[in-house]
């Protein structure tokens, strides 16, 4: 098992890893501009450090708090050169098997890192997850590796200062503003395994709220050694349309992140929204998902402005009456701020008084004091 | 003059252009995705081929009604037509003042492009921007680069019109006028916590590149943060030109661009600014109609510290953007008004739960 370490962050594989420390710039990069406070960011690639000044002043324009904090650090004389190889993150679902389609023939590697989505201390989810990434990589005949970290949950004791940032375990914002610098430290830590690493995009291109994997920051984490791509800006239905041409694939989907047994509850929003998705592209049993989807089950689910852009997308995806239906009703709880429909008289009731609050409001704006 | 030409568009200026039609691939392929037929592009850049299939999808995305069209082209390796050369798209707003400033010592050229911001036929407006960036030219002794085009606005226009559109008519001006340069500044429109579709985006802009001419997105900080570099040089403020009203005069005093910058101004400590009228009272502010756009820079300056009653006024403004109200104009009958669409506002939210679902 080799292991690379700085200050308190390990990452962890049986694989070889990089012996440089460019592998966790990118997180004491996002660590600064959050805490506003200068770091040395040591020895850099060129090209890396060409893109830093960008990626600080994105960061800063996006976190809470953030600042344009000034940067110090020595740029590399000789990067270091690129080994062979091409990889992609995979977590099993539906963004990453469409990139896994897509890139089929170069792509070599599959990553699965213990420690992203599921805690250090769970060690049944990420045994699931790797029993499925291992038949996916079997399937397509990639070869899996592993990687651990504790850079997301622990809080190893740091002196004070430092010590500041394990309050919360990544940045304001959460890890969802962090995690593509997460995975470009992982794929830096693991550079003596490939040139080139696929992230798979988490959104279309009609989406770019600030993300922590996002296409215009991902590519800047590149080195001269390891490029880093976002891959896949298409829709989430144009995605599911490739992946359930491969029924071999669908079976194998993990979507969800409730984690509550199975891979996928059939419950959660999200397992909702890729059943549906499945649904209306013909596939009406799809063994990766309990048989659950019902309008009632539909309707009640509450949305978000990031969710609610994939639940539109079905609104067009030919779904039959009574789910469209039930999509319909939940983007609208959405539109008019009110709690989603279950079925309840009290439901009803809780509606109705909370329509009666916006009515009020409304009428109150106009004779607002300014 | 060289002129350059392809399929009714056409581009001139005095200085030598690039004849080779890779200037128009940005053009043809947004119509391409916009009309859903097969783009035939031609010969392209190594480099930007490698890039025409994201810069679709993007388009595909951001467009409505966009195609994810068929690309057809030949990759042909791109001979550098210039080994030289920084230019910088102006048109002497804050952005581009912004821009030139933190660029000042790698800019060469400043390109004022005839047929963008000002139509072909209002030669009269053209005059007076042209005068004014010789002029900022003249100041920081840069080379003003004219050029005139009618790809704006003698062509059909886009879906989301040229603020869709504009960044790649910035890709293929800076395409053409590649014998003058190899580096070129697209100062921004936005900050990178705004990253809404929009023509010239920093995701989009620097994919335009080949390997004879490299394009910039420049500056994703806040207004804000533009305009406090800028009031450290008064010569830039003094030559500012925002307005898009074309009254005439550079700056009306009047529009909403023009009321935000003189806030902006205000809000940094600059009670008088020889590019503006002296016309900011808080009821102009508060009477302005505000967009899903331009509302993030009047958010901007309600933590910019600017007077009690100019901060009310733009509070004011703010508040009828988002409460859907026509804003205040201190008339009885707008005020009239403003209840009638409050009423229609109340009746809407709380017919919301009784519907068809």
């Amino acid at each position: 098992m080799n292991r690379l370490t700085n200050e308190g962050i390990w990452i962890e594989s049986d694989l070889p890893l990089s012996d440089s420390s460019l592998w966790s710039v990118p997180l004491r990069l996002v660590w600064a501009v959050s805490e506003g406070q200068t770091t040395d960011l040591g020895t850099v690639s060129p090209l890396l450090a060409s893109n830093l000044e960008v990626i600080r002043d994105i960061y800063a324009a996006w976190i809470d708090g953030g600042r344009q904090i000034p940067l110090a650090f020595e740029i590399s004389p000789h990067p270091a050169a690129p080994c062979e190889g091409v990889s992609l993150f995979f977590s099993g679902g539906v963004d990453s098997f469409y990139s896994l389609i897509k890139h089929r023939d170069e792509v070599e590697n599959l990553i699965l890192v213990n420690g992203f989505n599921e805690p250090l201390t769970d060690a049944r989810t990420f045994a699931l997850g790797n029993t499925q990434a291992s038949d996916a990589a079997r399937l397509f005949g990639k070869r899996l590796i592993t990687a651990k970290t504790n850079l997301r949950w622990e809080r190893p004791s740091l002196p004070p200062i430092t010590n500041l940032r394990w309050e919360k375990p990544s940045v304001p914002g959460g890890w969802f503003m962090f995690h593509g610098a997460a995975l470009a430290a992982i794929a830096h830590a693991l550079a003596p395994i490939h040139s080139k690493v696929y992230i798979a995009s988490s959104y279309s291109y009609a989406n770019l709220d600030p993300w922590g994997s996002h296409p215009l920051l991902d590519p800047l984490w590149s080195t001269e050694s390891v490029q880093i791509v976002h891959d896949g800006g298409e829709t989430r239905m144009a995605k599911l349309r490739v992946v359930v041409q491969y029924p071999e694939v669908s079976s194998l989907l993990r979507v969800c992140t409730e984690y509550q047994g199975d891979f996928n509850c059939g419950l959660c929003e999200k397992c909702i929204r890729t059943m549906l998705g499945l649904r209306a592209l013909g596939v009406a049993r799809c063994a990766a998902f309990p048989d659950t989807l019902t309008p009632e089950l539909v309707r009640r689910q509450k949305l978000n402005s990031v969710t609610v852009l994939q639940w539109r997308e079905l609104l067009e995806a030919g779904l039959s009456p009574s789910l469209q239906t039930a999509v319909r009703s939940a983007i609208h709880s959405y539109e008019a701020g009110l709690p989603p429909r279950n079925g309840n008289l009290r439901r009803e009731v809780l509606r109705l008084l909370v329509a009666a609050r916006h009515s009020a409001n409304a009428l109150m704006s106009a004779a607002y004091c300014p | 003059m060289s002129r350059v030409t392809n399929q009714g568009i056409w581009i001139e200026s005095d200085l030598a252009l690039d004849n080779r039609l890779q200037w128009s691939i940005p053009l043809r392929l947004v119509h391409a995705v916009v009309n859903g037929e097969t783009a035939n592009l031609g010969s392209v850049s190594p480099l930007l081929a490698s890039r025409l299939e994201t810069i679709r999808d993007i388009f595909a995305a951001w467009i409505r009604g966009g195609h994810l069209v068929p690309l057809n082209f030949e990759c042909s390796p791109d001979l550098a037509a210039s080994k030289k050369g920084v230019s910088l798209f102006f048109s002497g707003g804050v952005d581009s003042f912004y821009s030139l400033i933190k660029h000042r010592d790698e800019v060469e050229n400043l390109v004022l492009v005839q047929g963008f911001d000002i139509p072909l036929a209002d030669t009269r407006t053209f005059a007076l921007a042209e005068a004014q960036a010789r002029d900022a030219a003249r100041h920081f002794g840069k080379r003003l680069i004219v050029v005139k085009t009618n790809l704006h606005w003698e062509q059909p226009s886009v879906p989301g019109g040229w603020g869709m559109y504009h960044g790649a008519a910035l890709a293929a001006v800076a395409h053409a006028l590649a014998p003058n340069h190899v580096k070129v500044y697209i100062a921004s429109s936005y900050s990178y916590a705004d990253l809404h579709p929009w023509g010239s985006h920093p995701l989009l802009d620097p994919l335009w590149s080949t390997e004879s001419v490299k394009i910039v997105h420049d500056g994703g900080e806040t207004r804000l943060d533009k305009l406090r570099l800028l009031v450290q040089h008064p010569e830039a403020l003094s030559r500012l030109r925002v307005c898009w009203e074309n009254l005439g005069s550079y700056n009306c005093g009047l529009c909403e661009k023009c009321i935000r910058t003189m806030l902006g101004l205000r809000a940094l400590g600059i009670d008088h600014c020889a590019a503006f009228p002296d016309a900011l009272r808080p009821e102009l502010v508060r009477q302005q109609e505000l967009s899903h756009d331009s509302v993030l820079f009047w958010r901007e300056l309600l933590e910019a510290g600017l007077s009690p009653a100019l901060s009310a006024a733009v509070r004011s403004a703010i508040h009828s953007y988002e409460a859907c109200l026509p804003p205040r104009t201190g008339k009885c009958k707008r005020e009239v008004k403003r209840w009638l669409y409050a009423m229609r506002n109340a009746g809407r939210a709380l017919m919301s739960p009784i519907d068809c679902f």
